[in-house]
């Protein structure tokens, strides 16, 4: 039976160890995202100094939105891409294979008619049926295909484009206007770079006006508003601190700029994984690395996109299920990456962060709640160290929120009131009981659906925010 | 550890606690203050750009002096409001307005304030300097040649910074060795460049000798790299530059990397100097490399030389889907051509059909 004491004693002392270095280094990011936030400050008002954009010298975008089933936001949104402020960009709508009225509500809305394009097969796709151009916007093209996935579509669109970059957007999220030239900066800055990615952010309880944001504000439900903590503290900040250590892993599947012949070049979208976004950036810095050629793939905390999240468990669960099993996928496919030296930081540190971080954080966490229960009914340890870990983890998670809250308030200050503020302060904490443990138990299942091999999407339903 | 933990838990817990309220304090706090700053900023500077707008528009329409806008500005903040106005309206003035708009760059204070900047060792507040002394009328010589220098700093926003305003006041030699600088940096993005190339041109005289000159002594500098020349050749194109052509003809070799070589092809193309032909014909159509290929596809479309026809139907064989688009498309600009037979000339008639489809349309034959 001692025997029993002491390893339970030193589980104990290990999961203790365990969330006081990820939490650690999660706090480490985000110091370190403030920093990165700060400079990307500094370069983008120089911009606005330096009369860059006068010419026609810059290069040239196809914006790629594809779309399944989107029949209630697609008019809206493709409206917002036709309005963005750049002088040298088509948009790309792919219908995948819609099964409801998506394509009729974009030949009625924006006077299609089927023309001929020739859409070289420089990436294997399903068979694209029709293409339409519009007589009203000549820079719009709809792709009509059959269902493939959104990779598949993707890819369809790359196929189409005729432009340097391609920017990838989804259907239900609305971009800011001057969110191309925001993100050419990069590429302007830098010869080398080859991807750019931007901040997602939620839309739900912002209010839009002709598909521009008018009022920003936090949602209404629990569910949402620990969401909107959690995009901050993952998504703006934790993303810059990537940047900052120049590792970037993930560019956002709903905002991201490539280098249109780099995709190519490494084969585009893989339509076998759930985690295709991912999985491109990854395979990017392989693929750069492996032939010595220097590279960068950047993100940029200032351009802006606007994503409606789910507002209902099922649909999020649904959602992070997915994003588990496509970072368990990346993480696989890409696993010759890990700990070796030959991929720099990548290797030694992004890496191994996303498997015993990311990755292995659901298991470790669920393990822990099992193993403090088992410890606490043996008598391994009392109600007050149950107590009492639980309150230290409880106040490193708050810890990071509530520096993710702050770090906006000084640096991007998006939420119109005060009163917004304080409620993501108090979901900061609020988020810990219930979100917590639910989104814990969604990644775990994600987990167990990869190692399955389950390969589906899911269905998404939205609400229609814009 | 486990014992002195279960003796001391509450207390834990409690500063724990402690350490959280604290946090949120702090946070709200922080939040209450930073809003309050940056709100009565925000107010002054709209009633500030309200005012200083006014005021400026009369100044430059001649109804107010230099002395009496000098007199409204006060501190740090109102010579911000004033650039920026002034940089908002620069872009849409000219003329004698535009020359009174300029006089207001050269305020002390605002010298003053850059000048510090311009001192300091921050990369990016040193290359605001940069961009404001390339706004302003005139700067001293050794300003300039400060700048010259810093062109050649291996930090790329600093170097198209310095070599911004070297361009807008230096003499032609300085501003030859400041692009020179910024090309040998590989790190400055091929779209600052051409930006940098089109401002060189814009400060340059009527018709442009002394520019063209510069930019043929560096596509000749062996120092600069051929995806570099591609850019400075294309620049020609994008600039006008038509009396580069003498020097094109010089410079013309087919032994040229392909980069270089496909910007030539281009260009040539486009002056209409048909000698480059029979090298088209039977050495760049025939090329390794597809962007040669195509470079030499469009030529031919752009000739329009009969004995071209038989080039342009062997490329649309060809194994990259650009060479044969290029082929298709100029193939379609010849009247003797039928493009229905066409079919039989290549493996794929209907892929060719979908490529005339979208020429033709938009040549505005169909579609």
């Amino acid at each position: 039976m001692a025997w029993i004491t002491d390893l339970l004693i030193a589980a104990n002392i290990l999961a203790l160890l365990y969330f006081l270095v990820v939490n650690g280094s999660y706090i480490t990011l985000i110091l370190l995202s403030w920093l990165q936030v700060r400079e990307s400050r500094r370069q983008d008002n120089l911009f606005d100094l330096s009369g860059l954009f006068d010419t026609d010298l810059y290069r040239s975008a196809s914006i790629l939105a594809p779309a399944y089933n989107e029949e209630i936001s697609i008019v809206e949104s493709t409206r917002t891409l036709l309005n963005l402020q750049f002088s040298n960009y088509e948009v790309i709508v792919i219908n995948d294979g819609s099964t409801d009225r998506t394509l009729d509500k974009l030949i009625e809305n924006f006077d299609l008619r089927e023309i001929d394009r020739y859409i070289p097969k420089r990436l294997e796709t399903e068979l694209v049926r029709r293409v339409f151009g519009s007589k009203k916007h000549p820079n719009l093209y709809v792709i009509d295909k059959e269902n493939g996935g959104k990779a598949d579509a993707l890819n369809a669109g790359i196929n189409a484009s005729r432009k340097d970059l391609i920017f990838s957007v989804d259907s239900d999220s609305l971009l800011e206007e001057d969110v191309l030239k925001r993100m050419l900066t990069a590429f302007t800055l830098d010869q080398e770079t080859v991807a750019v990615g931007g901040v997602v952010r939620v839309a739900n309880g912002c209010t839009f006006r002709h598909g521009v944001v008018d009022s920003v504000r936090v949602p209404d439900s629990y569910i949402e508003r620990a969401q909107a903590v959690e995009y901050l503290r993952s998504f703006l900040f934790g993303r810059s601190s990537w940047d900052y250590l120049d590792s970037l892993l993930i560019i956002s599947g709903a905002f991201g700029v490539f280098d249109r012949e780099a995709v190519i070049r490494i084969g585009g979208y893989l339509t076998d994984t759930v985690g295709e976004d991912m999985e491109l950036v990854v395979r990017l810095h392989r693929y750069y690395i492996d032939n010595k050629i220097p590279y960068r793939i950047r993100f940029l905390p200032h351009p802006v996109c606007w994503t409606e999240v789910p507002d209902n468990r099922k649909t999020l669960g649904r959602q992070r299920n997915r994003w588990h099993r496509g970072l368990a996928d990346t993480l696989f496919r890409h696993r010759k990456m890990l700990l070796n030296p030959k991929y720099g930081r990548l290797g030694l540190f992004a890496m191994p962060f996303f498997l015993f971080v990311e990755l292995l954080s659901p298991v470790i966490e669920l393990a822990g709640y099992v193993l403090f229960i088992v410890s606490w009914l043996l008598g391994v340890i009392n109600f007050t160290f149950f107590l009492l870990f639980f309150t230290v983890a409880l106040l490193l998670g708050v810890i990071m929120s509530v520096l993710s809250v702050l770090l906006e308030e000084l640096t991007m200050k998006k939420y119109d009131r005060v009163r917004d503020v304080m409620v993501l302060v108090l979901y900061a904490f609020l988020e810990n009981f219930g979100y917590r443990q639910m989104h814990v138990w969604w990644r775990f299942r994600g987990l167990i659906d990869f190692i399955r091999g389950k390969k589906e999407w899911g269905k998404m339903v939205r609400k229609k925010t814009f | 550890m486990i014992e002195l933990i279960n003796d001391h838990a509450f207390s834990f817990i409690y500063y724990v606690l402690l350490v959280m309220a604290a946090l949120t304090l702090f946070v709200l706090v922080t939040t209450v203050i930073s809003r309050w700053y940056s709100e009565r900023r925000t107010y002054r500077r709209e009633l500030l750009e309200e005012e200083l707008g006014e005021k400026i528009v009369s100044y430059v329409s001649g109804d107010l002096s230099l002395e009496e806008v000098q007199n409204s500005l006060h501190n740090r903040l109102d010579y911000q409001v004033m650039l920026k106005l002034v940089y908002k309206l620069e872009k849409s003035l000219e003329g004698v307005e535009e020359k009174r708009l300029q006089e207001l760059m050269e305020v002390e204070a605002t010298r003053d304030h850059f000048l510090k900047r311009f001192k300091s060792d921050d990369v990016i507040l040193k290359a605001k300097a940069c961009l404001y002394m390339s706004r302003r009328k005139s700067i001293q010589k050794e300003s300039v040649r400060e700048m010259v220098k810093l062109s050649a700093s291996r930090e790329p926003i600093l170097a198209y910074a310095a070599a911004t305003a070297v361009i807008a006041h230096g003499s032609m030699g300085q501003k030859a060795t400041a692009l020179r600088s910024v090309l040998y940096n590989r790190e400055i993005s091929r779209m600052a460049i051409g930006d940098l190339f089109v401002k060189f041109s814009r400060y340059g005289e009527e018709y442009h000798i002394r520019e063209m000159e510069v930019i043929s002594a560096m596509i000749e500098d062996p120092k600069v790299v051929p995806e570099r020349k591609a850019i400075l050749i294309r620049i020609f194109d994008e600039l006008e530059y038509y009396h580069s052509l003498e020097f094109l003809l010089e410079y013309y070799r087919p032994d040229h990397p392909p980069v270089v070589m496909k910007a030539l092809i281009n260009l040539l193309a486009k002056f209409g100097v048909e000698e480059i032909l029979p090298d088209i014909h039977q050495n760049f159509s025939v090329s390794n490399d597809p962007e040669i290929r195509k470079a030499a596809a469009d030529a031919m479309g752009f000739f329009k030389k009969e004995e071209s026809i038989p080039v342009l139907k062997r490329l649309l064989n060809d194994a990259d889907y650009r060479v044969r688009y290029a082929a298709a498309s100029g193939l379609a600009g010849y009247d003797q051509v039928d493009l229905m037979g066409l079919r039989n000339e290549v493996s794929d008639p209907e892929e060719l059909d979908k490529l005339m489809g979208e020429i033709l349309a938009e040549k505005g034959w169909g579609g």
